[in-house]
């Protein structure tokens, strides 16, 4: 840490760049003679020092689950076997696609309403401060706190659930995408208007893209709370699904197969996480800021 | 992200700030009025869904007689605890992991392994470990927000100046020093985004766990009058939650701006 050198003029580094991208710009002003490890060889290093780091907590949770006899210790294999389990069979007709059918549906809903609202009310900005403090009001709302409403709206039905899942989900979306739609060029609206284009198509082909990168960081919010919204409805009120098969096994004190739920419902979340992350690349490609953004 | 757009831009004339607020209240009016129709026009159950009135009654007779209010203060209490915790622990392991890239590298798998865990889907867990009680709520929420104010701090301490370090150490502070007097404020505006985050997360899992396991709070208080059939009281405690959730993202917004006035050119985006 001490030995760095004295940053040159060339290697100061731009307000607000990344650390990653800044100490590149340093390595690469300190010249060759300071690394002389070939980049891939400290990627291996740091390869093998993650995976031992992962083996030795995994080989001490193994230890203890074979030396202390606790409920909420058990063995490895046993959690494996029941991850493994909800990929198949019954169990991931009964519990996992039922969950993934509420989310993904409660998720398109509520991202679909979220848009289109939120593009409308800002593309018209007339309307915007009349909608506003309701918007905010019910985003405010912990959406934990809707599901006892929707339940007597509803009933324990999947409707209730994927509702909820949406109304979570909207709000996010919608603020976003009006903050979006407000802040397009007044310069894009006017070549829009200039090139002949119809109101509809100005907010599908101008406002829409313009907006998309303030849209997206409101779908990934929205991507979290969906979850949380599919485990709570199942946790609360289901026979069925991937929440209500943690409580099951909790109750049953099947510890195993509560750790097997968490891990599956934590891949799910790994999946949705890095296919919007992967969507939103390729759709900002164009966007000037992107490059400089932190991944 | 949006309170924030809005409170960032030029204070606005008197008058038209006025005009906005009557537009506002009129936008609630209107919300209001199709509560009523959605009644009127028997689309649902009207015992399900009492009219406003009565809603807005109710949570404030259940506010001043107690039993809504102590439901609220227990779950403050845990939320209070629980954030304390996720704050001091997350801005200490972000400026751990910003400071110390060699550790950030070892455990970044475990990190980027746990972090997407919903924290609800961690309930059972957490009853099977801690069992019932306080203790567990607490501990859930603290899990639950900690990450907001890890990643953001950690994103803060390694946007710091480069120079301001050297200069630091030019000055011959020592390590803490630099880390009290250069680290710390440079983070310290993406430390109170995280935390605003973090505070709007550790309400809903405090809801939750009230919910799911009959600790006493909001959560509890909405099981129990559902279940008893009290929909009045039900929609009243939704309300409340609602304005908590508004008012509580207020006051952080409100702070943030007051105390960190001097960095908000670093935070417009």
């Amino acid at each position: 840490m001490s030995s760095k050198a004295i940053p040159t003029e060339a290697a100061q580094p731009p307000y607000g760049v990344p650390a990653e991208a800044r100490s590149k710009v340093r390595s690469a002003a300190t010249g060759p003679g300071r690394s002389r490890v070939p980049p891939w060889r400290t990627r291996l290093w740091q390869l093998l020092w993650q995976v031992g780091f992962v083996v030795v907590l995994l080989a001490i949770w193994e230890r203890a689950a074979k030396t202390a006899d606790v409920p909420y210790l058990p063995p490895l294999g046993d959690i494996a076997d029941g991850y493994v389990s909800l990929f198949h069979g019954e169990l991931l007709t009964q519990e996992l696609l039922p969950s993934l059918y509420r989310v993904a549906t409660g998720f398109g809903i509520g991202v679909a309403v979220g848009i289109s609202v939120g593009l409308l009310v800002g593309y018209l900005r007339a309307v915007e401060p009349w909608v506003r403090p309701v918007l905010e009001f019910n985003r405010a709302i912990p959406v934990a706190a809707v599901l006892p409403g929707a339940l007597l709206l509803f009933g324990a039905t999947d409707t209730m659930r994927v509702l909820v899942i949406a109304f979570g989900c909207t709000f996010p979306v919608l603020l976003a995408a009006i903050d979006g739609a407000r802040r397009v060029d007044d310069l894009m609206l006017d070549s829009a208007r200039i090139a002949g284009l119809s109101r509809p198509q100005t907010m599908v082909r101008v406002v829409f893209p313009a907006a998309l990168p303030q849209i997206l960081a409101g779908v990934r919010i929205a991507l979290g709370i969906a979850l949380i919204m599919m485990v709570i409805s199942e946790l609360i009120a289901a026979d069925n699904g991937i929440g209500q098969y943690i409580l099951r096994n909790q109750r049953l004190f099947r510890t195993a197969d509560v750790y097997a739920g968490v891990l599956v419902i934590g891949t799910v979340g790994w999946v949705f996480t890095t296919a919007i992350l992967q969507a939103e690349k390729r759709m900002l490609r164009w966007h000037r800021g992107w490059r400089s953004l932190p991944e | 992200m949006s309170i924030n757009t809005l409170m960032s831009l030029r204070p606005l004339p008197t008058r038209t700030a006025t005009v906005r607020a009557g537009k506002g209240l009129a936008g609630i009016a209107v919300a209001i009025g199709l509560w009523e129709a959605i009644r009127a026009a028997g689309l649902v159950d009207r015992r399900d869904l009492p009219s406003m009135q009565t809603v807005v009654t109710t949570a404030v007779t259940e506010l001043i007689d107690g039993p809504l209010a102590q439901a609220v203060t227990a779950s403050l209490r845990a939320w209070a605890i629980g954030l304390a915790i996720a704050t001091a622990g997350g801005v200490g392991l972000g400026i751990a992991l910003g400071l110390l890239p060699q550790v950030e590298v070892v455990t970044r798998p475990l990190l980027e392994f746990v972090r997407p865990i919903p924290s609800v889907a961690l309930i059972p867990v957490a009853l099977i470990v801690f069992g019932l009680g306080l203790r567990m709520e607490v501990i859930l929420i603290a899990f639950a927000s900690i990450w907001p104010v890890l990643f953001n701090t950690k994103a803060g301490v390694e946007s710091v100046d480069p120079r301001h370090l050297e200069t630091g150490r030019v000055l011959r502070l020592s390590r803490s020093a630099r880390i009290w007097r250069i680290v710390l404020p440079n983070a310290l505006p993406a430390i109170a985004t995280g935390v605003r985050t973090a505070a709007a997360i550790a309400l809903v899992l405090a809801i939750t766990v009230e919910l799911v396991t009959g600790q006493s709070g909001i959560g509890l208080y909405l099981q129990t009058s559902r279940v008893d059939g009290q929909a009045a009281q039900t929609w009243a405690a939704i309300l409340t939650a609602g304005l908590l959730g508004y008012a509580l993202n207020a006051a952080f917004l409100v702070t943030e701006r007051r105390a960190l006035s001097w960095s908000q050119e670093h935070r417009v985006q």
